[in-house]
């Protein structure tokens, strides 16, 4: 899937909240990252780490002032002359409180502000809004007259979702989406962003503070730190280096701290274990051998 | 000993005149004794946080009864007694600070339970002391980071001198870094006899407690300790839960060898018993005497 074309490019990034002013917080200080189309890339750190300042620059919502450049599919973001509006369509952007996001009384309404708003003739809106929900699991017929309000936590944050993805974006980013969602949501939710980089072909950012669900989607990580990228690599790459991660405020899923330590007493195991699975089958080696 | 909580045959609806009530709480019944620490699991929508909120009388039983400490929470003259035996941490700290300097929002709460001034200093000092937040006493809390703002918010409990603090999701918006923060002051507190009621979706927080209670469709399903709890892991699985990794390890390898114990909760645990298992055949060991 993956044809190592880079669709969003991020080089020494810096961004300072409320410039010039004496309530000047410093957000990123030399960024990196560079994200290719068809992949499933993770961005870890800590609270205030930089993040969500790093994903707002995908879509424009932040635009390039300091030093350092962000090219979004080919596009300069510094240039003041850039189609945000068509940037914003291909990036989808969900953030952390999805459910905060919605405001019509219905369901499907909700979900086809987006691609009303694109100027999309009815039928063609209609048919995005039953494609997009159908995938987040909200059955079109069942969902589209539900009161918005009157949904599940993590149905409202599949309703969202839903909104951006009736945009048709190229690009999905999911900022901390999954955090405060019961274990089934979270699960399902999970599922879905998998299905939608199978089945449809997404490039999906997945951004998060819980480092099973990272573990479970992504298959390489940036860690930032003070606004600054402080790891990359392959999500076993960087989960085998728990004592790195802590340095950053983060942490490995248990499952890789139990194999980093067996690796320490000297059993020959692959620590770059990641998913419950593949920790078995390390294990029933050096049970059976 | 006497029950801190009593929770009676309770059962709760959301507006119960509508013509179709929402029932949150089905016949629920639970005691919990001071210095225990209980972690409620489940799923949104299973009556958690309907629970929780009865402890502290912000919300009152549509049936059944809530005593704390012996008090009916549905006696108004019984409130500020309830309300200062039982503190609440919620899940996004943002919407629980009221002060603009961290001390002072520490001294919110005994101030109007109307402690002399220097008792709530001594209070406020003790409180900044025990969860760590010493250093940013005089920060703007909505300038402190979320596991910081969490703690503002149990030193505020605290500082009430409440004997339980109910903690709804306290931990669900946290880095990893800030949740250890959060836990160990909880931890620390328990210890000191403070009793806990932590509602968390981290299975492995549920390690924490004594007691561990697992609900679903506003009824207590499981109750027991942690370990009772997670060998019971195809009904988890069942109600769709998760299990701590750890756990799910053990379980899969006790599957392929009936001997290994599938009852592991703590990385430690888990890493003493695959060493055992593997240190018979000469592995691990033998090859460390090689080096």
């Amino acid at each position: 899937m993956s044809d190592q074309q880079p669709v969003i490019q991020v080089n020494q990034l810096y961004h300072t909240y409320l410039r010039g002013t004496p309530f000047e917080v410093q957000g990123l200080s030399g960024a990196d990252l560079e994200i290719r189309r068809g992949e499933v890339v993770g961005i870890i750190g800590r609270t205030g780490a930089g993040k969500s300042t790093i994903v707002q620059h995908f879509n424009g919502l932040i635009r390039p002032r300091e030093r350092g450049k962000v090219i979004v599919l080919g596009q300069d973001m510094a240039d003041p002359t850039v189609n945000v509006r068509s940037i914003r369509q291909k990036v989808g952007l969900v953030f952390q409180y999805p459910e905060a996001q919605l405001f019509e009384r219905l369901v499907g309404d909700d979900v086809a502000f987006g691609p009303f708003k694109m100027g999309l003739k009815l039928d063609e809106v209609r048919d995005r809004v039953r494609w997009a929900m159908n995938i987040v699991g909200l059955p079109f017929e069942k969902f589209k007259d539900r009161f918005t309000f009157s949904l599940s936590g993590g149905e409202m944050r599949k309703a969202a979702i839903a909104g951006v993805l009736a945009l048709r974006p190229e690009i999905l980013v999911l900022d901390e989406s999954t955090s405060g969602v019961d274990p089934r949501g979270r699960k399902e939710l999970l599922a879905d962003i998998r299905k939608l980089h199978e089945e449809e072909g997404l490039t999906i950012v997945f951004v998060s503070t819980n480092m099973e669900d990272m573990a479970a989607l992504v298959d390489r990580v940036y860690a930032v730190d003070g606004g600054k990228t402080v790891m990359s690599g392959s999500t076993g790459e960087i989960f085998s280096q728990p004592e790195e991660l802590r340095r950053h405020g983060l942490g490995a899923p248990q499952i890789t701290d139990v194999m980093h330590q067996l690796k320490q007493r000297g059993f020959p195991v692959n620590e770059r274990c990641v998913t419950v699975a593949q920790a078995e089958d390390e294990v029933w080696k050096i049970l059976n051998s | 000993m006497e029950p801190i909580i009593q929770v009676n045959d309770v059962t709760f609806l959301y507006n119960p005149d509508a013509p179709n009530p929402v029932q949150a709480l089905c016949d629920v019944n639970l005691t919990i004794y001071p210095g225990d620490y209980v972690v409620i699991v489940g799923h949104n929508g299973s009556g958690k946080s309907t629970l929780a909120k009865h402890l502290n009388a912000l919300l009152q039983p549509t049936k059944g009864d809530v005593l704390i400490r012996g008090l009916d929470t549905r006696v108004p003259a019984n409130l500020l007694d309830i309300r200062s035996t039982v503190g609440m941490v919620f899940q996004v700290p943002d919407n629980q600070i009221v002060a603009t300097v961290v001390q002072e929002d520490i001294a919110f709460g005994p101030e109007n339970l109307g402690v002399p001034r220097e008792e709530i200093l001594a209070r406020v000092d003790w409180a900044l002391r025990v969860t760590g937040l010493e250093a940013v006493r005089t920060h703007a809390p909505h300038l402190l980071s979320g596991g910081q703002k969490q703690r503002v918010a149990i030193a505020g409990v605290i500082a009430m001198k409440s004997a339980v603090i109910v903690l709804d999701e306290a931990t669900a918006y946290l880095d990893p870094v800030g949740r250890e923060d959060v836990l160990r002051v909880v931890r620390e507190l328990n210890s000191q006899g403070v009793t806990v009621v932590a509602i968390t979706h981290f299975m492995h927080e549920a390690l924490d407690g004594n007691r561990v209670i697992v609900m679903e469709a506003g009824k207590i399903v499981m109750d027991g300790t942690p370990r009772e709890i997670f060998a019971r892991a195809d009904e988890l699985r069942e109600l769709q839960l998760d299990v701590p990794q750890t756990t799910d390890l053990a379980y899969r390898l006790h599957q392929r060898l009936p001997a290994f114990p599938s009852d592991l909760l703590t990385v430690p645990e888990t890493v003493d018993a695959i060493s055992k298992f593997a240190q018979p055949l000469g592995l691990g060991q033998r090859k460390e005497m090689a080096v």
